[in-house]
């Protein structure tokens, strides 16, 4: 603002400029014609124009240079700018050349027009008549000179003074008798203005000498005309006589105004050139500086003219670059700088619109960042697909519960995923009808046989609706409820085998003492086959009641809490120790593939031996009878769900186990064999479970029964090696 | 770079404007004596001058268009600084004029109005050749026995020329018929 007040207004100072201008421009003009007192001022008016008119120049030239910069800049506003003033200089140009052009033929017309044949000859005429009439004048006035000198030439000297008075009776001229060396020896005459007589010029001396007698018209004063006339006297070379003749008034006038208009005429025919010359340079003067003036006013004008836009465009590319903070000064308060208010409105409305879009969409990402985690840390599996059934979304707990790679066929259509993997492809077959039913919602249990073996999932779906009630897919949600489910069972098993405990265990003590004393008591009595039915029927009791009671001891066991005490521990040296308590004629070979490399898993060493016993004695067991079987026992570190894990296989090639079976063979008394009570399975799982780990069977294992233990490890891993992997 | 070479460009134009003396010419006006004498009580100054008009002057003044030739004499002191008024400063307008009628040449001189008439050119140059007996104004400020450096200068007065012919003048190298100062020491 400060550097605003400091400047004057442009229009201000081009209303000056113009001004001054015109004030030297109209000097020049007046100075230009003959008449006026500033002739004298015209040389340095014409210099000060012509300086004026570089510093002009130098202006426009600076001008023009900035905007040859700018354009090669490619500056914002540069190509209006040099539009307009291309444009401008064209329009000024256009007419001022045409008026110049007409003015200067006008002017050299004008200046010839005051020239003419005739009056050049009437001027030579009126000069050579006015001549002419002194000439014959002149003549006789020699002739006359001569006549007194020839008269005074035969006086003697002495009396030449008194002679020249004799002859000057008139007194019509001023006669003056002079040595070779200017000494005056006689004067006679009327003219007293001058108390020396005027003697002849050294040039006139030198023709009279020779002998020639000098005659000539002399101007006097303004308009005084005399004849002087120098004869030598005849015989005195010595001596010369002057006379001056005065020519009348009347004639003097005449002829002095035929000399003056001549001379003038001629004076101006001298000066046509020049002053053509003159007037042009000064038209052209006038020319230059109005349009130089013209053009650095239109740059200047121009220039502010074009400021606001310069700035929208600089505003514009700012904005184009993303700079929304961008705001523009506002110096006019026109029509241009109504648009630039109006740009910095929009500029604000557009911060203020970026601001409130990246506030949403911020909301929306803290959303999204929100239901992400919660659908990660989601134990179910979470399923989202589109109106054609291609996979939206899906949970880290899809992968894992479903056993596939969801992640990879995000945006996939389902069939493709089923391709992929045949278990899904079966649950999505059980699913069809409910999926393509479109119902806001259905829950459905199915039974699925996945490569980790047989799951028991709770699915749910719901549709997803868009805002016009229109179909656009479904969630899915499926639950992995086998461990629910086998822990419900389990559980009751445990209540059943306690409750054996206690309301059969109870009863036996008595029936077996009861039915000994029976036998004590009667046996003295009875004899021959009575006795026999006695002690048959007696034997049979007892034997059936420690037959209960190790069935119901069994239970008891089964159903009671176990003491575990959990310690790192090799499982390698572990399953060798209890591998080679069987000898080989035990019924079972042994093939042992153990990683070496396995670290300690966590665990009780007395249980887990109980684990693997029992699984040995399971194996020979299910043996054919007389036969020997080979089992494998392998151990290899394992990752399931991101947590590292000792997988040990043991697999058999007995009879393996009846598909049927397989889903509830560790529960109590399911076996296949005819030995056992059918107890052993189950305890190995309740002892798994207790230690933190897990037992499954191998439903893909097609030689015989396969489990597959998984221990977890004593201490979680911090690296892995690519071989671990 | 560039620009240098333009402002250069505008210097050698600019010189060339305003200095055309720097063309060589025939013609000029040159003083080859000068002197201040004693005549009595009075000091005058006597100079010989050779003067050389180009043919457009001699045209000019022979169609009727008076020349003036302007005299101008310093005389300073040389313990003086240089821009110090001079102790001695007087000029002479002489004008030469043609008259057609009377077929002569008038040289007058504007300060003392005293006009003398010549048959031809020739003669009145042979007698502006020499100036004698110039009776200097200021010439009481000289001191005895002291010694002052002098300056003459004859020049054809452009500006008094007709206005249409000025700038012909200003711009024709050969109508610069101004002599070089001539300086030489002055002791009364």
């Amino acid at each position: 603002m400060a550097r605003r007040t400091l400047r004057p207004p442009l229009t201000l100072s081009i209303i000056a400029l113009f001004l001054a201008i015109l004030v030297s421009l109209h000097l020049m003009s007046t100075a230009t014609q003959d008449a006026s007192e500033l002739g004298e001022m015209y040389s340095s008016l014409v210099l000060t124009n012509g300086l004026a008119s570089l510093i002009l120049l130098g202006l426009v030239g600076a001008n023009i240079y900035w905007l040859s910069r700018q354009l090669k800049k490619k500056a914002a506003g540069s190509n209006l700018t040099s539009r307009m003033i291309f444009l401008f200089s064209l329009l000024s140009l256009a007419p001022a050349s045409i008026v110049f052009y007409y003015s200067v033929q006008f002017l050299d017309r004008s200046v010839d027009s005051w020239f003419d044949v005739n009056v050049d000859q009437a001027m030579d005429d009126a000069l050579e008549l006015g001549q002419t009439a002194l000439d014959e004048r002149m003549r006789n006035l020699l002739k006359e000179t001569e006549q007194i000198a020839q008269q005074l030439s035969t006086s003697p000297i002495s009396l030449l003074g008194v002679r020249l008075g004799e002859l000057n009776e008139n007194e019509d001229a001023d006669l003056t008798l002079f040595s070779r060396q200017g000494q005056i020896i006689g004067f006679n005459g009327s003219n007293t203005e001058t108390m020396t007589p005027n003697l002849p010029e050294i040039g006139i001396m030198v023709q009279v000498r020779q002998g020639k007698p000098y005659i000539g018209l002399e101007t006097i004063g303004h308009d005084g005309l005399q004849i002087r006339a120098v004869v030598s006297l005849i015989g005195e070379d010595a001596i010369f006589l002057q006379a001056i003749y005065r020519i009348p008034r009347q004639l003097a006038q005449l002829t002095d105004s035929v000399q003056a208009a001549y001379q003038h005429y001629k004076e101006l025919t001298f000066l046509r050139r020049s002053l053509k010359f003159t007037f042009t340079l000064t038209l052209s003067l006038i020319l230059l500086l109005s349009l130089l003036a013209a053009v650095w006013a239109a740059f200047l004008s121009i220039r502010r003219i074009v400021e606001p836009v310069r700035l929208l465009a600089i505003g514009t590319r700012a904005i184009a670059e993303g700079d929304y903070e961008k705001r523009l000064p506002v110096k006019d308060r026109g029509e241009l700088g109504f648009l630039v208010e109006s740009f910095n409105t929009m500029t604000d409305k557009i911060a203020q619109a970026r601001d409130e879009a990246q506030q949403s969409k911020w909301v929306v990402e803290r959303q999204r960042a929100y239901l992400e985690t919660v659908l990660a840390s989601l134990s179910s599996a979470v399923l989202s697909l589109d109106a054609e059934l291609r996979v939206l979304t899906a949970n880290q707990s899809a992968n894992h519960i479903l056993h596939a790679d969801f992640e990879q066929y995000i945006g996939w259509p389902l069939a493709v995923l089923c391709g992929a993997y045949p278990h899904i492809a079966e649950l999505m077959g059980q699913l069809e009808l409910s999926i393509k039913s479109e119902v806001p919602s259905w829950k459905m249990e199915l039974t699925l046989n996945s490569p980790a073996g047989r799951q028991e999932l709770f699915c749910r779906g719901s549709s997803l609706y868009g805002n016009d009630d229109h179909y656009e897919g479904l969630v899915l949600i499926i639950d992995d409820v086998t461990a629910l489910i086998q822990a419900q069972r389990s559980t009751a098993w445990s209540e059943v085998a306690r409750r054996l405990a206690h309301e059969i265990k109870n009863p036996l003590t008595p029936i077996q003492l009861s039915a000994e004393r029976l036998r004590h008591k009667l046996a003295k009595t009875l004899e021959g086959p009575d006795l026999d039915v006695l002690e048959k029927s007696t034997r049979t009791i007892v034997q059936q009641v420690e037959a209960m009671k190790t069935m119901v001891n069994a239970f008891g066991e089964y159903a009671k809490p176990s003491i575990i005490q959990l310690r790192p521990l090799g499982i390698n040296p572990l399953l060798e120790e209890v591998v080679a308590l069987y000898p080989p004629n035990a019924g079972l070979h042994f093939t042992l593939q153990l990683d070496p490399h396995l670290p300690d898993v966590l665990g009780d060493p007395v249980k887990l031996r109980q684990v693997i016993h029992n699984l040995i004695k399971n194996a020979a067991e299910a043996m054919p009878q007389g036969q020997s079987g080979k089992m494998t026992i392998k151990t290899a570190f394992g990752v399931s769900f991101g947590t590292g894990n000792i997988e040990l296989r043991l697999s058999d090639d007995g009879p393996g186990i009846a598909p049927d079976q397989a889903e509830r063979i560790f529960e109590p008394y399911v076996t296949s064999k005819t030995k056992g009570t059918g107890l052993g399975l189950a305890i190995v799982r309740r002892i798994i479970e207790e230690l933190g780990g897990q037992i499954k069977l191998d439903t893909a294992y097609r030689h015989g029964a396969s489990f597959i233990i998984t221990l977890p490890l004593a201490q979680p891993p911090t690296h892995m090696n690519d071989e671990q992997r | 770079m560039r620009s240098k070479r333009l402002i250069l460009l505008w210097l050698i134009l600019l010189h060339g404007v305003l200095a055309p003396r720097a063309w060589s010419s025939p013609y000029g006006i040159f003083i080859t004596s000068a002197a201040v004498m004693d005549a009595g009580d009075i000091k005058t100054l006597s100079a010989d001058i050779d003067y050389r008009f180009n043919p457009s002057a001699i045209n000019a003044l022979e169609e009727g268009i008076p020349l003036t030739l302007l005299i101008s004499l310093k005389i300073r002191d040389p313990q003086r600084l240089w821009f110090q008024q001079p102790i001695v400063e007087d000029q002479r307008h002489i004008q030469l004029r043609y008259q057609p009628l009377a077929k002569s040449f008038q040289v007058a001189d504007l300060g003392s109005g005293a006009v003398q008439n010549f048959a031809s050119l020739a003669t009145v140059l042979d007698t502006l050749s020499r100036l004698r007996g110039w009776k200097f104004m200021g010439q009481y400020a000289l001191e005895k026995n002291k010694t002052y450096e002098a300056m003459l200068r004859f020049k054809l007065d452009i500006e008094s020329l007709p206005l249409p012919l000025r700038l012909v003048a200003y711009l024709s190298p050969e109508w610069h018929l101004d002599s070089e100062p001539y300086q030489w020491r002055v002791e009364p």
